[in-house]
């Protein structure tokens, strides 16, 4: 292929077609265009940030338009306008967007395939009822991630385009969350155990958001950083390796998640400093409710349980060991909200003496 | 239990990361089905001076591309880092040889959450992330351990 630009085709191009309707070679030889752009593929193939050059790369402050026409594209000036509600940068954006995008496609992984399923061996029945009460509480918890950037999405201006082809990413790796819980708790033998009030509160709490931004910080830096250390924690308690690698895959999906909303805080807050209040109230609530949820006492003594690798245990090594990780899951929070700019710790309700956190210390650990 | 190959694995050695970095070349259709991973990982092995070991291992795509040995004081910007005694490096090693992969309370992240013998360390919260989004592959890499076992003592050992 040439580089012919366009306008200087210089064969005749008929007018008409053989019915005699007109012909439309505007995109041809009249659309305004970047032709010729050659982006180079990296070592790892040819990326979204490979492909972000000249005004490609330009992601605006203000979209012009509200259409799902391609960012870059030669737009009609009568477009439709598509509804959208969200079109400021700020809202939506995050500097990192385009890496976990490539990053999400290239690390997906099947429930069905990667987990070794065959590999399950009987446990001592409080230990799988333990497993079964947590995949039950993580089954239900996970889909709000897949329900709310759904929600949002088709409100995101599309010139955000980056975005949204991360939010669909986090969509897929929750109902993949869902999914490989919902497995394992009916994989061994076990079953779904007890749902309870606190959870449907807290989703709901996070599902109401009023802007992305706060959808955001409810559901990346606070819903999803804690879960980031409960899979942690399911890691380091799993009674086989099929839970090993279950929470080792699931755990990878989460982070990337938690670094798209602590980097689109960040994005949010250095564009548009008032933000921070209502991203502040936002977690005012949200806190409030998982510090709740997080109380209650059906997935605690299940977590527990599994910390001392039984019941028998629960009160010498279980308990104990659940405190010491509480600590340092709400540590890692207020680390990533100082990170994304937000300072929790003259805010935050979270009794930071009574957990033993250092707020001189705060770090991801 | 220790294999009778642990004693040809000093864990204090740079050359060991290396034939890790070898061992994830060698399998690299494994690695690339796990994804592409950009982390660079400080790895600390604490002891006696002539057991000290800092090392500093690039991920990129789907292979270790650089190991580099540091000094003592030597400045370096790495994501985060893996800090423990030389002890439960061995640990880590004489599990991976006798199970062919980290086991219990013995894998990587087990360890770094409980957070007494091995620590992940970082200054930015999102660079020690970054050792949370790619887990799997981290912990693949030192399971390689295992093949490093079967596989001829590396230069140095």
């Amino acid at each position: 292929m040439t580089d012919t630009a366009p306008g200087t085709m210089s064969h005749e191009l008929p007018e008409t077609d053989p019915m005699g309707m007109p012909l439309d070679w505007e995109w041809l030889r009249g659309a305004r265009s970047e032709w010729g752009v050659r982006p180079k593929p990296s070592p790892r193939g040819l990326t979204m940030m490979d492909i972000a050059v000249g005004s490609y790369g330009e992601v605006p402050d203000y979209p012009p338009q509200r259409t799902m026409a391609p960012r870059g594209a030669d737009i009609d000036p009568d477009m439709p306008d598509m509804g959208y509600i969200v079109n400021r940068k700020s809202e939506v954006w995050a500097d990192n967007v385009a890496e976990l995008y490539e990053e999400a496609v290239s690390r997906q992984w099947s429930a069905t395939r990667d987990i070794p399923w065959g590999q399950l061996t009987e446990l001592p029945s409080d230990l799988e009822h333990a497993v079964c009460q947590l995949c039950t509480m993580l089954t239900e918890v996970e889909m709000i991630a897949t329900d709310l950037p759904a929600k949002w999405m088709w409100r995101i201006n599309h010139d955000f385009l980056e975005t949204k082809m991360f939010l669909a990413t986090q969509i897929m790796d929750e109902a993949r969350h869902a999914e490989v819980f919902r497995k394992r708790a009916l994989a061994n033998g076990g079953g779904l155990l007890k749902a309870r009030r606190g959870g449907e509160l807290l989703l709901r709490e996070i599902l109401q958001a009023k802007s992305f931004t706060q959808a955001s910080a409810l559901l990346h830096l606070l819903g999803e950083g804690l879960i980031l250390d409960l899979f942690r924690e399911g890691e380091l308690i799993a009674p086989t390796d099929v839970e090993k690698r279950m929470f080792r895959l699931v755990m990878q999906d989460e982070a990337r998640h938690v670094a798209f909303g602590t980097m689109h805080l960040r994005y949010s807050i250095e564009h548009d400093p008032d933000v921070a209040e209502e991203i502040h109230e936002a977690l005012d609530a949200g806190e409030e409710v998982l510090f709740q949820f997080g109380a209650q006492p059906t997935n605690n003594t299940a977590m527990a349980t599994l910390l001392a690798g039984g019941v028998e245990r629960i009160e010498e090594d279980g308990f104990p060991l659940a405190q010491r990780l509480s600590t340092k899951m709400l540590t890692s929070y207020l680390a990533r909200c100082e990170r994304a700019g937000l300072n929790r710790l003259e805010r935050t309700k979270i009794p930071l003496d009574l957990l033993g956190i250092d707020p001189t210390a705060l770090e991801v650990a | 239990m220790i294999t009778p190959h642990a004693t040809v694995i000093p864990m204090d050695s740079v050359e060991v990361f290396r034939g890790l970095a070898a061992q994830m070349e060698a399998h690299r259709t494994e690695f690339e089905a796990l994804g592409l991973c950009d982390l660079d990982l400080e790895v600390k092995v604490e002891g006696p001076p002539t057991s000290a070991l800092r090392v500093l291992l690039r991920f990129r795509d789907y292979a270790c591309s650089d190991v580099v040995a540091l000094g003592p004081e030597e400045e370096v910007h790495a994501d985060c880092r893996l800090e423990g005694d030389l002890a439960v490096w061995e640990e880590i090693r004489d599990d991976i040889l006798a199970n062919g992969h980290s086991t219990g309370r013995l894998t990587i992240n087990s360890l770094v959450l409980l957070g007494e013998r091995l620590r992940l360390r970082g200054i930015d919260p999102m660079g020690v992330d970054r050792f949370f989004r790619y887990a799997e592959t981290v912990q693949r890499f030192f399971d390689g351990l295992g093949a490093l076992a079967g596989a001829p003592a590396p230069a140095g050992a």
